[in-house]
């Protein structure tokens, strides 16, 4: 035992109490200890890592179950990598095929069996609604399934450096070593008989009580509930197998924390500055706010950083290899051309039938097809050529500028959502001004008028996205149709969402529709700050209602305004909920052509770089707003 | 004699203009909610401003309609649930970063306040791999652990500066009492702060019912589980046609409780939107 000299504390320690700290400061550095302890033996045993050390335990696939009417059966799971494990059969459909079983499975069972199984899991199959196609796995002479000889090839296994950066990368490793480190410097601080390292140790052993309950909580949770759409009934047993050894953990602590908590006063010693006291507390109570935003903002980014580097795909065996800037490069690929119009008989430009000019094909499109004409099978699906993304006629002329780029959509998306931001801000911020200062003058009805701007805000964008695509049907049962050939306005039913139709404006105008009320609330709240006296100054001098809007109201108003307009465009830019719900996926925001990599296309390593570029986008945009509207922060 | 034939003319197109925004803000329901009388039938063959023949079947089909009830069962839950843990947790950091002052405090704030810019279609894949891996894709809790990013960091700003706006001696009159700083938070400072708790969890609560990015991204696949912007953008209604009325009538039945909450909160809404907008 060490001989600690007597601190300056109330009174000198006794023996037990000696001991008592010898074992909470011992305490603080096991947990230390095993928080490194942990973090090694996860990376150890993680599956992929283990994969990219020792090779892929199992290639490719023992049978398969195809299906004779794949209409029939539901696809459900469709984005859900088939788990292995235990025989669970429901899992992907894809295409014909319902599932590939894996070898180890049903190797040693008979074909019958094996039927026997499928029958059995969720899908509800009959014998003659599905096949058994042979990979490597063959009924032998005993009628049992055994392994035939391998011809597939080995599959590539994870590079060591994807599997831990797809599973552990920066983040979490940091801060578990950071906790682990913290712990062990407290424990040996302890011992000192200071009085600061006491206090941290109680904040320390709070929190650290308060996630291993939380910890259990999820844990008898996850672990009891087994599948996820599984009707199985909640395991009791397992779920508390899993929890309650969590749960014991917390004792050691609990004791150490009230021993703490009791002495602490009276055998530690030194001083504590009351801005030391108070820096502690503040970061006591950030703790849960810090540990959420890691968990739930900080991972994910560094995830989606590190997928866009690779060519990740779901529900593939393959694993993801390093393709470093080759998504951007993608992405942000674009030229410019000349292309001339196609020439009718009069000598002017061609038309397709719904109106919009047919152009030539460009020289760089002739090129790229030469390029893909000499390449091999293999290196055409790779091959990304320029494409065309949209041509514009040139004032005055018949030639037109084209405009392609290696990803035309995302170049698309990307004029659709500055189009739509500009558009509807402008829209919002006028008709706000407009409503703000009708409902600005008093009168009877005022606090119904504030209630009903409310509501079109407060439902969700989806429920009015909805409302206005039934009000705005394309055909005469459409009550806009019907409004404005009754008002003799126009005289056949317009196509409002339609690709040839004026889908932008209709778009615009569902959003300005549900947006500008709360702009107006917004700019209201300015309005009502500026003095009546100063308008009736104004008035007495002779100044005009409208010279008095441009050198009172408005001025005044600004910093209002340039919060509402930095919000709205940042909003703006983002959107998502319209474009998803009213138009297709030839017709994206940069938000919804995202989602339809991620989802559609399953191209998780290419949708990861979509969301970086949008994210840097909008990065760009606050840092010029910040710099050019200039909001006063303190 | 002029002027007050002027005053007479402004008055009646100032109240046509107010009418006229009015109107606007609330003609949509009056046609869904009409629409919604009538029979999907009849609606798919002619427009008309008025109902033909009003019957309560889109009502009754929707009522009767487990899934679509349980929706709106999900969307509350979901939306409870991430507001009291934003509320509880904001206002620990609210007050440490509002009223405590302390070494990397802005560095905390400004974060926060890129929290609240930041675009969540952006994380969207990162997200989808970890709520993969903790086994809880399809289900309420998935939303659950991912809400928070949204609404706990509008929480803790729309609350810190609240607390900000709390006079100091608070604080030194119940230490010079002896409360420890826990207790001063717990006991008196949260207690004042009562109505902000208040707007931001209506605020914070509207904003996970609407939400629908992650709600299609981790729901859709489970019936069970999707909230009500879900269930309402993939409405397939009862028949074979296109379902219009059904979509109107449950677009009525979404809108009611949002109505209710809007008409007896209206006024703290307001407040709270334009903190944060006036302040800056």
């Amino acid at each position: 035992m060490t001989l600690i000299p007597p601190g300056a504390g109330r009174r000198r320690p006794t023996e037990q109490e000696m001991i008592a700290l010898e074992l909470v400061s011992g305490l603080l550095m096991i947990i230390g200890l095993v928080a490194f302890a942990a973090l090694f033996y996860a990376i150890v045993t993680n599956d992929s890592i283990q994969e990219a050390t020792q090779g892929p335990e199992i290639p490719g696939v023992g049978l398969d179950v195809v299906l004779r009417e794949p209409e029939d059966v539901e696809s459900y799971f469709e984005l859900r990598p088939i788990t292995g494990g235990q025989a669970d059969l429901t899992g992907i459909k894809d295409g014909d095929r319902l599932v590939s079983i894996d070898r180890v499975e049903v190797s040693g069972l008979t074909l019958d069996e094996v039927r026997a199984l499928i029958r059995e899991d969720d899908v509800k199959l009959e014998d003659d609604d599905f096949e058994i196609v042979f990979d490597f796995l063959r009924p032998g002479a005993d009628g049992r399934l055994s392994e035939a000889e391998r011809t597939v090839p080995k599959n590539v296994a994870p590079t060591f450096l994807i599997a831990y950066l797809n599973s552990f990368a920066f983040v979490l490793p940091l801060i578990v070593i950071s906790l682990g480190y913290l712990f062990i410097r407290l424990g040996i601080r302890l011992r000192r008989y200071d009085v600061v390292a006491a206090r941290w140790s109680l904040v320390a052993f709070l929190w650290l009580m308060i996630g291993l309950f939380v910890a259990a909580v999820w844990s008898f949770w996850v672990n009891g509930k087994g599948g996820i759409i599984g009707d199985d009934p909640f395991d009791y047993g397992r779920a508390l197998s899993y929890s309650v050894p969590i749960l014991l953990a917390i004792i050691p602590m609990l004791i150490a924390y009230r021993w703490l908590d009791q002495v602490i006063n009276e055998v530690f010693s030194g001083e504590e500055s009351l801005t030391s006291r108070q820096t502690r507390f503040a970061w006591t109570l950030l703790v849960p706010t810090l540990v959420v935003l890691a968990l739930v903002a900080a991972r994910p980014l560094e995830q989606t950083f590190i997928k866009s580097l690779t060519d990740d795909e779901f529900g593939t065996n393959r694993p993801a290899r390093f393709i470093g800037l080759d998504n951007y490069q993608t992405l942000t690929s674009f030229k410019f051309t000349t292309v001339p119009c196609v020439k009718d008989g009069d000598g002017e430009c061609a038309r397709t039938p719904n109106g919009s000019i047919v152009w030539e094909t460009s020289d760089v499109e002739e090129v790229e097809r030469e390029k893909l004409r000499s390449m091999s099978s293999d290196e055409r699906r790779k091959f990304k050529r320029y494409d065309v993304a949209a041509t514009w006629r040139l004032m005055g002329s018949d030639t037109g500028l084209r405009l392609l780029g290696r990803d035309p959509t995302f170049l698309n998306s990307i004029s659709n959502t500055l189009r739509f931001t500009f558009t509807s801000v402008v829209l919002e911020l006028t008709l706000g001004l407009i409503i703000a200062m009708v409902v600005n003058s008093s009168f009877r009805g005022r606090g119904l008028m504030r209630t009903a701007m409310l509501v079109p805000w407060a439902i969700p964008t989806v429920v009015s996205a909805v409302l206005w695509q039934v009000i705005l049907r394309g055909d005469q049962t459409g009550i806009f149709n019907k409004l404005l050939m009754d008002l003799g306005l126009i005289d056949q039913a317009k196509q409002w969402f339609s690709t040839t139709g004026p889908w932008m404006n209709s778009i615009v105008a569902v959003d300005v529709w549900k947006t500008s009320p709360f702009m107006a609330l917004l700019l209201l709240a300015g309005l009502q700050i500026i003095p009546a006296d100063l308008y009736e100054a104004a008035s007495v001098d002779g100044a005009s209602k409208v010279r008095q809007f441009f050198t009172i109201t408005l001025p005044l108003l600004r910093p209002t305004i340039a919060v509402a307009l930095i919000f709205r465009t940042l909003d703006a830019l983002r959107v998502f909920d319209v474009f998803q719900v009213l138009l297709d996926t030839t017709r994206p925001s940069m938000a919804t052509y995202n989602y339809n990599r991620l989802v559609l296309t399953r191209s998780d390593g290419y949708a990861s770089a979509v969301g970086v570029m949008i994210f840097i986008f909008i990065l760009l945009f606050t840092i010029l707003y910040v710099r050019f509207v200039g909001i006063e922060r303190e | 004699m002029r002027k007050q034939a002027l005053g007479l003319i402004g008055r009646v197109f100032f109240w046509l203009l107010v009418l006229a925004v009015a109107f606007y803000t609330i003609a949509p329901f009056i046609y869904a909610f009409s629409i919604s009388f009538r029979t999907n039938s009849q609606v798919l063959v002619e427009a008309r401003y008025l109902p033909e023949d009003p019957s309560l079947i889109n009502y009754q089909n929707l009522f009767e309609d487990a899934d679509f009830m349980r929706t709106m069962f999900n969307s509350a839950l979901v939306a409870s649930v991430t507001v009291l843990f934003s509320l509880v947790v904001g206002s620990f950091a609210a007050y440490a970063l509002g009223r405590v002052r302390f070494k990397g405090r802005m560095m905390v704030l400004y974060t926060v306040l890129a929290m609240t810019m930041f675009p969540q279609i952006s994380i969207l894949s990162g997200l989808f791999s970890i709520v993969n891996d903790l086994d809880i894709y399809g289900s309420t809790v998935a939303l659950m652990f991912t809400y928070p990013i949204f609404t706990l960091p509008f929480t803790v700003w729309v609350l810190t500066s609240f607390f900000q706006g709390l006079p100091a001696e608070i604080e030194q009159a119940a230490l010079v009492d002896g409360a420890t700083p826990f207790q001063t938070f717990w006991r008196i400072l949260v207690p004042l702060t009562a109505p902000a708790l208040v707007t931001t969890g209506l605020l914070a609560f509207i904003s996970a019912w609407n939400e629908y990015l992650f709600a299609l991204t981790f729901t859709l696949v489970s019936k069970t589980s999707q909230t009500v912007p879900v269930a309402i953008a993939n409405f397939g209604g009862y028949g074979f046609e296109v379902p219009v009325a059904d979509r109107a009538a449950a677009t009525v039945v979404v809108t009611v409780p949002v109505l209710v909450l809007v008409l007896i909160f209206q006024r703290r809404i307001i407040e709270g939107l334009t903190a944060g907008a006036v302040k800056g």
